[in-house]
């Protein structure tokens, strides 16, 4: 029945798209080759692509569009600049573009593009004459057979925006054609290439599948060093228009099965349903329902219910959320029923204080939590958030969180103040039986201050520090945490980076160090942008040996790779470790993951 | 007292239910946002290369997925469901944050160095240490009877 259903659907959508594409005027083809290139932006609409293609072409930049299906972000409007014979000259240029602020972002990669003359590497002159006008009427000229309505890239517009010879030759009349032509036409010709990869309406159904396989060695109840094979399958399923609203539905669940059958997760879940549920939204509104299993986020309430969920907005200045149903955190046979909501207002975007109620009924009590949070920014250089979070039923505070962001230009200052009362905090009839019960008798308040300093202007270098200061009530002892970060970011998505860390604690058994370096390599030896290598190494120190062992080190190395134009990647990870709890600890994960 | 609080608020959320559905067919919001960001995001979000601070009244910069947002981003995710759901997909923090979500953030993403997430490395050792110091930190995930399964095999 589905599968019927489906085929309707499909029929349905080629029909449509025969029609769109039949109706348009004058289509002409366009041969694609693979080649590198230079994406620098991309768009939900059309239009604005439009505009961007003009934009760089006034600059004297030329510039395709291709419509593609992005995996997990559904169809965009994406601009190419350029193609070229090596990634280098590609990176290069698109340096160039950004140091004359003719761009802001840029992903190097390989696509399929028209088949016109390779792109040299030679950076555009600046701000010459747009060629757009030229140019299209020679490729139009130059490619003048009709599309197959049944084709799979289809040519929606009446002009190339790609230059034969690059942009450092344009042709000399151009500015004259700008004059002459006008702006409706201009908006129409400048449009670029555009090439469908296939239907929009396709993007109404996703599937997001993770199938991970691992192999390492562990006791069990059986067995010493057994060897355990679990195979894990994540599925996502989403079904509904993400930019048009309206009803859509998600769910995303995991099963896991040991290939080997070696006991070591006979104590543990096979499977769960993490969220399934119908939602209705639409854009521009606050309004949201949702039913079903799902998380509700909203001021000082982090619950899994299933249930429902209502978000609405009140004039601009409130909005509201009210939820009810039976958690889904705890086991079955044990779900309480729990209600609650948020009010918010906001005067302004940048001005919002909301209280949130929860209430969850147990087998003989009540358990009543409710709070404030607030989120204030003034101007570009300060932001200031936080929440508190009262319990009704104990009349304790659980919680104080508060953060501030300063920032200066690509400097920000971001200090932080946390409290929390385990009375308060771990008292809580629905988690019963966890190992955090026996915390709420300690009575114990702990004060975590400190904050991050962290800078983005040496680009491509990032750097951060952080500090931490832990105060406790009770056990009166006090500790402090170092931590920094520097991370190189390379052109295409690659990063090299490194990590120190320190919690030194009064006592030596509650201190370490820790050091980190690692790097994920995109495109390595320029292969293809759709590969990567990446590796991980990290030593920790122990100020007092545990199980007479004082440090430890893990290492990885990963590879990967897209395959079906990025509808399918594959990664695979090798790692190993020594630490007190093993000698020798080796582990391979391999993983196949396929977006819809 | 409880009993009384607990029907305050059933009164005022249904009131509020019903004002919210009323609302829906009689106005549209201005403080609102589409659904999708308009334009494709890199590997880290960073609003203020595009957008002016503040211009439109949105505050853009709560939202600059900075070094250290991976470890940072709860008070700004908190309520903020929509925004994030503009460039991730629908419950994207569920693939860290479920309770139960089988293999934890750091295998699920194997390979991805350059996110930060917690467990990487020798976790099983330092936990001991964090965990005295702010076990409130281990209770947000595990603090569940499904979630605190992951404990049992050593704390019983």
């Amino acid at each position: 029945m589905n599968i019927r259903i489906l085929s309707f659907h499909r029929i349905t959508l080629l029909l449509t798209f025969i029609f769109v594409s039949s109706s348009l005027a004058e289509p002409v083809s366009i041969d694609e080759i693979e080649a590198i290139t230079i994406q620098v932006s991309a768009f939900r609409e059309r239009q604005e692509a439009e505009n961007e293609v003009m934009r760089l072409s006034a600059s004297g930049v030329d510039a395709v569009i291709r419509h593609e299906a992005v995996a997990k972000k559904g169809m965009w409007y994406r601009v190419y600049v350029g193609r070229f014979e090596k990634a280098a000259q590609a990176h290069a240029y698109a340096e160039t573009l950004k140091d004359q602020n003719i761009i802001t972002w840029s992903w190097v990669k390989t696509s399929s593009l028209p088949d016109v003359t390779v792109q040299s590497s030679t950076p555009p002159p600046e701000r010459k004459p747009a060629p757009v006008m030229v140019i299209a009427a020679a490729q139009a000229e130059k490619v003048p057979s009709p599309t197959s309505a049944t084709q799979a890239n289809v040519e929606l517009a009446t002009s190339v925006a790609q230059s034969t010879d690059g942009p450092t030759n344009p042709p000399t009349s151009s500015s004259s054609q700008w004059t002459e032509v006008g702006l409706e036409k201009i908006v129409q010709q400048s449009s670029g290439t555009l090439i469908e990869d296939e239907p929009e309406a396709a993007k109404n159904f996703e599937i997001h599948s993770q199938t991970t396989l691992r192999a390492f060695n562990r006791d069990t109840s059986e067995n010493e060093d057994h060897l355990v094979l679990p195979i894990y399958q994540y599925l996502q399923i989403g079904y509904g228009n993400s930019e048009q609203g309206g009803w859509s539905m998600q769910a995303y669940g995991w099963g896991r099965s040991d290939l080997v059958d070696s006991a070591y997760f006979e104590d543990d879940n096979d499977a769960e349903f993490l969220y399934a549920y119908l939602d209705y939204r639409k854009p521009y509104s606050d309004f949201n329902l949702r039913i079903g299993r799902q998380n509700i986020l909203t001021g000082v309430v982090n619950e899994n219910l299933d249930g429902l969920k209502v978000g609405f907005g009140l004039w601009e200045t409130f909005s509201a959320t009210v939820f009810g149903g039976v958690t889904a955190t705890t086991e079955e046979s044990s779900s309480n029923a729990t209600y609650g909501g948020r009010l918010a207002i906001h005067p302004q975007p940048h001005y919002e204080i909301g209280l949130a109620y929860q209430s969850t009924d147990l087998e003989d009590e009540t358990e009543q939590k409710a709070g404030l949070d607030m989120a204030f920014s003034w101007s570009h250089w300060l932001i200031f958030q936080g929440l508190s979070s009262y319990r009704l039923d104990t009349e304790g505070w659980r919680e104080h969180s508060y953060s501030a962001s300063l920032r200066y230009n690509d400097l920000s200052l971001e200090p932080s103040f946390q409290f929390f009362s385990y009375q308060d905090y771990f008292d809580t009839a629905k988690q019963k039986n966890t190992l955090f019960q026996f915390l709420e008798d300690s009575d114990e308040l702990v004060t975590i201050i400190g904050g991050s300093l962290q800078y983005q202007g040496l680009t491509p270098v990032r750097v951060a520090t952080r500090v931490n200061q832990y105060t406790y009530d009770v056990r009166e002892e006090n500790a402090d945490y170092f931590a920094g970060l520097l991370s190189v970011d390379m052109p295409g998505g690659s990063q090299i980076g490194v990590e120190a860390g320190r919690m030194d604690g009064e006592t030596d058994d509650n201190t370490y160090t820790l050091y980190r370096a690692h790097f994920y390599w995109n495109d390595p030896f320029g292969i293809a942008e759709s590969t990567f290598i990446s590796a991980d190494g990290i030593l920790q120190f122990y100020d007092e040996p545990v199980f007479g062992k004082d440090s430890a080190e893990n290492y990885s190395i990963s590879a990967g790779m897209s395959l079906l134009d990025n509808a399918m990647e594959v990664k695979l990870t090798g790692s190993f470790s020594q630490d007190p709890y093993f000698d020798e600890d080796v582990e391979g994960i391999f993983t196949l993951l396929y977006n819809y | 007292m409880l009993t009384t609080m607990r029907n305050i608020t059933i009164i005022a959320s249904l009131s509020l239910l019903i004002w919210g559905v009323l609302a829906q067919t009689a106005w549209t919001e201005g403080y609102s946002l589409p659904l999708k960001h308009p334009q494709e995001q890199g590997q880290l979000a960073r609003c203020s290369e595009c957008h002016e601070s503040e211009a439109g009244g949105f505050p853009y910069q709560r939202y600059e997925h900075t070094p250290l947002f991976g470890e940072d981003h709860r008070l700004t995710a908190n309520g903020s469901q929509r925004v994030c759901e503009m460039c991730h997909r629908p419950n994207f923090c569920s693939d860290c944050h479920s309770p139960g979500a089988g293999l934890k953030p750091s295998l699920k993403n194997h390979g991805d160095t350059r996110r930060l997430m917690p467990h990487r490395g020798d976790y099983r050792t330092r936990h001991r240490i964090e965990g005295r110091l702010n076990p409130v930190k281990c209770f947000r995930c595990h603090g569940r009877p499904k979630t605190s399964k992951t404990c049992k095999p050593c704390h019983g």
